[in-house]
C-alpha cells in the first residue's frame, strides 16, 4: 500500500470516526433528555441501546454476507462524501477490498457511534441526575422482569447491574400514580451494561475482524495473489561464472576411443573421418573396467558423449579412474538417425564445465573442415 | 489426504519447468545447467482450501550403480520396496549416491512419481537404469515425454515408457494449457484410489479459481478504464502567469502519471496470473511527444472509421433508450438523430486530447488542471493494450523464462466476436467513459471481452 492510500485511510477514518462519534452523542444526548422533571423512559433507552445496535448490527453481517455495501457504502459514495476520501478504483482494482474496506470503514463508524453514545450517558450520569423510569399501560414490573433478566445474562456477574423486580417495580411511573421513587437512578449499570454488551464490545470484535479481513484482502493483493509457497532456492546451486574446460580440435597422436554414448556406425565414422582410427574402440560403462590399450608411444584418450545428455555423477566416477595418460579429451556429439550435428553451444558448455571439474580433461571437438 | 509428486528424470531434462508450469508459478527457478538442483525442493500449491505438493528433485547421477546395489539384494519381486528403503537407511549409499537418496526419499514417503524425459532427443537404454529404480519403489507413477526443442522421437519415446509406465502424456512444458494440465492430476486420480476426492476437489478449485481470475481481469480492466480516463491534475496558483510556466510541467507529469497508471495494473494483471518475475514490454503509453501522433493509437484502439462507427452505435444506442422512454411515438427518430451525432463528434473530435484549463478561485489564485483525456480512442487503446497483455499471458506457461513482447493487437477483431448487443454496450460504456461520466455494471460489459471461449483466443 503506497503512503498515500494510507493518508487516504487515515483520513476517511478519522472523517467517519468523528462523523459516528457526532452522531453518537447526538442521538444518546436525545435518548437521554427525558422530560422537563429528567425521566427517562428505560424502555426507549433500552430500545436505543440495545435492541436497534443488535439489530444493526445484524442487518451489517447479512449485507456483508451478501456482498453488499450498506450504509457505509451509500455514505462514501453519496455526492456529500469529499471526493478525495472516497475509496478510488486506484486503491481498489478489486471489488472485494472494497467490499472488506467499506465493512472496515462501517465497523469504524458503528464502534464511534457507540462510544459516542456512552460517552454522552456517562456526562450525563455525572453532570445530572438521570431519572429512570418505565412506562407501560399493559405490563406489569413481573411481566417485565424475564425479558429484563434475558437481556442482562451476559453480564450475570455483574450483581449491581442486574434487574430486580423490587426495582422494576419502584422506578414503574404512572402519570396517575406519579413519581416513581428516587431508587430508580439505580438502572444506571443496568443500562451502561447493555451498551457494552449489545453495542460497544460487538463492534469491537467486529472491527477487529474486518480489519483482519480488509488487510488479508489487500495483503493478498500486494503478495500479487501468491497461493503458493516456494521455498529459498537454496536447492539449487547455480554457479553463474563457472570454470570451463579448454577445447581443442586435433589429437597430438594416436588415440584409444571410449564410447560411453554406445553410438551409431555412421557416427564412428564420423569420428573416423575427423579424427582418423581410432587404435581402439570400446565401449565404456560405468560397471564394467575400464581396458586402456597398452603399446609403445604415447596415446591419448577420447570418450566420446552424446552431447544433449548432461554429465552423470557415473562418468565422472569413471573417468576419475582413467589415470596415467597425458591427454584425455571428451568428445560430445549430436547425431541424428543417419548424420551428425553440430552440438549446441549450450550442451558444449555444459560437458566443458563437467570436464573442468576433472583433472587433465579438455573438450574434443572436430575443426571447421569435418 | 494431500497428494504429493516427485518429479524425477535424468538431469536437465526439464523437471523443473514441469514444476513451474504445473504450479503456474515463475519463482521457481530453471536453469540451463545441470546438477544445479541438489536438494528436494518441495512447492506447496494451494488452489482455494485445496492443495498438493510438488517436489523438484536432483536427477539420478548414478542410476546403473544404485540399480545394481539393489538388485544384489532383492532376488524377488517381492523384497524390492525393502531394498530400496535399505538403500535410503545405508549410509554408505548416503555419501556415495546423495542424489538418489534425495529423489527416491520423499517417493518412498508417498509421493506419486512423475518421470520426465525429453522427447525431442532418441530414447536411450541409460534410461532403463532409473526407469528399473523407479519401478521398484512401487509407487503410483506416470510419464510426461517433454519435446523440449522438437517432438521428432515422441513415438519413440512412447514404446519404451509404455514398458516401465501405465501412463504416458506429451506434455511441452513451455506450451502446456490448463486441460493438459489438469490431466496430469486427473491421471493420478485413477492410478491412486485413495487421492481420487483429493484430486477431483483440486480440479474443481482450479476451475473455481480460473473463473475467479477471469472476474478478476476484467475488474481490474475495469478499474485501469475508469481511473485513467478519469484522471485529472490540479494544480492551484497565484497568478495565470504562473499558470502558463507550469503548463508543460503538468502536462508531462499529467502523461507519466497515466502511464503509471496502466503500468501498475498491468502489473497488477501479470500478478494476478502469477507472473511474479516476468518482464513485459508492450510500449507504454505514448509519451508527451507522441502522443499527439494520435494515428499511433491506431496499433491498439481503432481507427477513425471504425471509431466513427463504434460512436454511432453509441449513439444510437442513446437515440435508442429516448425512443423506449417515448414509447416509440418518435418513430424512432431518437435512434437515427443520436447516431448522426455520435458520428458527426467522433469525427472531428478524434484527435482531441487532454485538455489544459484555468479556473479562478472564490478566495483568489487560480486551480490549474491538465485532463482529463477526451480522446475518444483513449479507452480503446487501453483495453486494446490491457486485452491483448492479457491474451499473450495467457497463451505461455510459468516455465518460460523470456520477456513478453506485445507489439500490437487488433482491438476490433477483439470486439467483432461479441454480438451486437454486447458490441453496443461496449461502446457505450467507452463512449461513456471517454466524457468522463459513470458507467453502471463497467466489469459485466467487458466481461464477453476476456471469456476465454471467445473466437479472438487466439494468442
Amino acid at each position: 500500500m503506497t503512503n498515500s492510500s494510507h493518508n487516504i485511510d487515515t483520513k476517511t477514518i478519522a472523517t467517519l470516526s468523528l462523523f459516528g462519534l457526532s452522531l453518537g452523542v447526538v442521538v444518546g444526548a436525545g435518548a437521554l433528555s427525558g422530560d422537563d422533571q429528567g425521566r427517562v423512559n428505560l424502555l426507549f433507552l433500552l430500545l436505543i441501546f440495545a435492541f436497534l445496535p443488535v439489530l444493526n448490527l445484524i442487518i451489517s453481517l447479512i449485507l456483508a454476507s451478501l456482498k453488499m455495501n450498506g450504509l457505509t457504502g451509500a455514505i462514501v459514495n453519496s455526492p456529500l462524501w469529499p471526493k478525495d476520501l472516497s475509496p478510488t478504483p486506484v486503491k481498489f482494482k478489486f471489488e472485494r477490498q472494497r467490499r472488506f474496506w467499506l465493512f472496515f470503514l462501517s465497523q469504524v463508524f458503528s464502534l464511534a457511534f457507540a462510544l459516542g453514545s456512552i460517552l454522552v450517558y456517562l456526562a450525563l450520569l455525572l453532570g445530572t441526575d438521570v431519572n429512570f423510569v418505565w412506562r407501560s399501560t399493559l405490563l406489569e414490573a413481573a411481566d417485565l422482569l424475564p425479558a429484563l433478566n434475558l437481556i442482562s445474562s451476559p453480564w450475570l456477574f455483574w450483581h449491581d447491574a442486574q434487574p430486580s423486580l423490587q426495582l422494576l417495580q419502584l422506578s414503574q411511573n404512572s402519570r396517575i400514580a406519579g413519581q416513581a421513587s428516587a431508587y430508580s437512578e439505580n438502572w444506571w449499570q443496568f443500562i451502561l451494561a447493555a451498551q457494552l454488551s449489545y453495542n460497544l464490545i460487538p463492534r469491537v470484535f467486529l472491527l477487529l475482524i474486518a480489519r483482519w479481513q480488509y488487510i488479508a484482502a489487500t495483503g493478498a493483493s500486494n503478495k500479487h495473489n501468491s497461493q503458493q509457497s516456494v521455498p529459498a532456492q537454496d536447492a539449487h546451486s547455480l554457479d553463474n561464472s563457472p570454470a570451463l574446460a579448454r577445447i581443442v580440435y586435433t589429437l597430438p597422436g594416436r588415440y584409444q576411443l571410449l564410447d560411453w554414448s554406445r553410438a551409431p556406425i555412421h557416427c564412428r565414422s564420423f569420428i573416423t573421418k575427423s579424427f582418423g582410427k581410432p587404435i581402439v574402440q570400446t565401449e565404456l560403462s560405468p560397471m564394467g573396467p575400464v581396458e586402456l590399450a597398452t603399446g609403445s608411444g604415447s596415446t591419448s584418450i577420447v570418450v566420446l558423449v552424446k552431447s544433449w545428455n548432461a554429465p552423470l555423477g557415473e562418468l565422472k566416477d569413471t573417468l576419475a579412474t582413467l589415470t596415467g595418460t597425458e591427454s584425455k579429451y571428451i568428445l560430445p556429439l549430436d547425431w541424428g538417425q543417419s548424420a551428425v550435428n553440430v552440438p549446441s553451444p549450450i550442451h558444449v558448455k555444459e560437458w566443458r564445465r563437467f570436464a573442468a571439474t576433472l583433472s587433465n580433461w579438455e573438450i574434443l571437438q572436430p575443426g571447421e573442415h569435418s | 489426504m494431500i497428494p504429493i509428486f516427485a518429479v524425477v528424470g535424468h538431469p536437465n531434462k526439464g523437471k523443473s519447468s514441469i514444476v513451474a508450469t504445473l504450479a503456474q508459478n515463475d519463482s521457481i527457478a530453471i536453469s540451463d545447467q545441470s546438477g544445479t538442483t541438489r536438494q528436494c525442493l518441495q512447492i506447496d500449491v494451494n488452489i482455494g482450501k485445496v492443495s498438493y505438493s510438488l517436489i523438484d528433485t536432483p536427477g539420478f547421477q548414478r542410476p546403473t550403480k544404485v540399480l545394481a546395489w539393489l538388485q544384489e539384494r532383492a532376488g524377488t519381486a517381492d523384497k524390492r520396496i525393502n531394498a530400496v528403503k535399505s538403500f535410503l537407511l545405508d549410509q554408505d549409499c548416503q555419501r556415495l549416491y546423495p542424489d538418489e537418496i534425495q529423489l527416491l526419499t520423499p517417493i518412498m514417503n508417498g509421493a506419486a512419481i512423475i518421470y520426465v524425459v525429453d522427447g525431442s532427443r532418441p530414447y536411450g537404454s541409460e534410461y532403463e537404469a532409473e526407469m528399473e529404480i523407479l519401478r521398484w519403489t512401487g509407487q503410483a507413477s506416470l510419464a510426461l515425454i517433454n519435446p523440449i526443442e522438437n517432438e521428432n522421437h515422441i513415438l519413440q519415446w512412447q514404446h519404451a515408457l509404455g514398458q516401465y509406465f501405465k501412463v504416458v502424456k506429451v506434455f511441452n512444458a513451455m506450451q502446456a494449457e490448463q486441460e493438459k494440465q489438469l490431466s496430469v492430476l486427473q491421471a493420478f486420480s485413477q492410478l491412486r484410489d485413495d487421492w481420487q476426492s483429493a484430486i477431483n476437489e483440486l480440479i474443481k478449485a482450479y476451475g473455481e479459481r480460473s473463473k475467479q481470475r477471469k472476474e478478476d481481469s476484467t475488474e481490474l480492466l475495469a478499474a485501469l478504464l475508469t481511473t485513467a480516463c478519469a484522471y485529472r491534475l490540479s494544480q492551484k496558483v497565484l497568478t495565470q502567469e504562473q499558470a502558463t510556466a507550469l503548463k508543460p510541467v503538468m502536462e508531462q507529469r499529467y502523461f507519466k502519471k497515466l502511464a503509471a497508471i496502466e503500468q501498475d495494473h498491468h502489473e497488477s494483471l501479470k500478478s494476478l496470473l502469477f507472473y511474479h518475475h516476468l518482464k513485459s514490454n508492450i510500449d507504454v503509453l505514448p509519451d508527451f511527444e507522441n502522443l499527439f501522433d494520435t494515428e499511433k493509437w491506431v496499433v491498439w484502439g481503432l481507427n477513425q472509421k471504425q471509431i466513427t462507427i463504434a460512436a454511432a452505435m453509441a449513439g444510437a444506442a442513446a437515440g435508442a433508450v429516448i425512443d423506449l422512454s417515448l414509447a416509440g411515438s418518435s418513430l424512432f427518430l431518437g435512434a437515427l438523430g443520436g447516431s448522426a451525432v455520435g458520428a458527426t463528434s467522433a469525427w472531428f473530435g478524434a484527435d482531441k486530447l487532454a485538455g489544459f484549463k484555468l479556473q479562478g478561485l472564490p478566495v483568489g489564485g487560480y486551480v490549474a488542471q491538465q485532463g482529463p483525456m477526451k480522446n475518444r480512442n483513449f479507452p480503446y487503446v487501453l483495453l486494446g493494450r490491457f486485452l491483448h497483455l492479457e491474451n499473450a499471458l495467457q497463451s505461455r506457461t510459468h516455465a518460460r523464462r523470456d520477456s513478453i513482447q506485445v507489439t500490437e493487437g487488433k482491438l476490433q477483431d477483439r470486439i467483432s466476436t461479441l454480438n451486437s448487443a454486447q458490441q453496443k454496450s461496449l461502446y457505450k460504456a467507452l463512449e461513456l467513459l471517454s466524457k468522463q461520466k459513470p458507467v453502471n455494471n463497467l466489469a459485466k460489459v467487458l466481461k464477453p471481452l476476456l471469456t476465454p471461449n471467445t473466437k479472438s483466443r487466439s494468442g
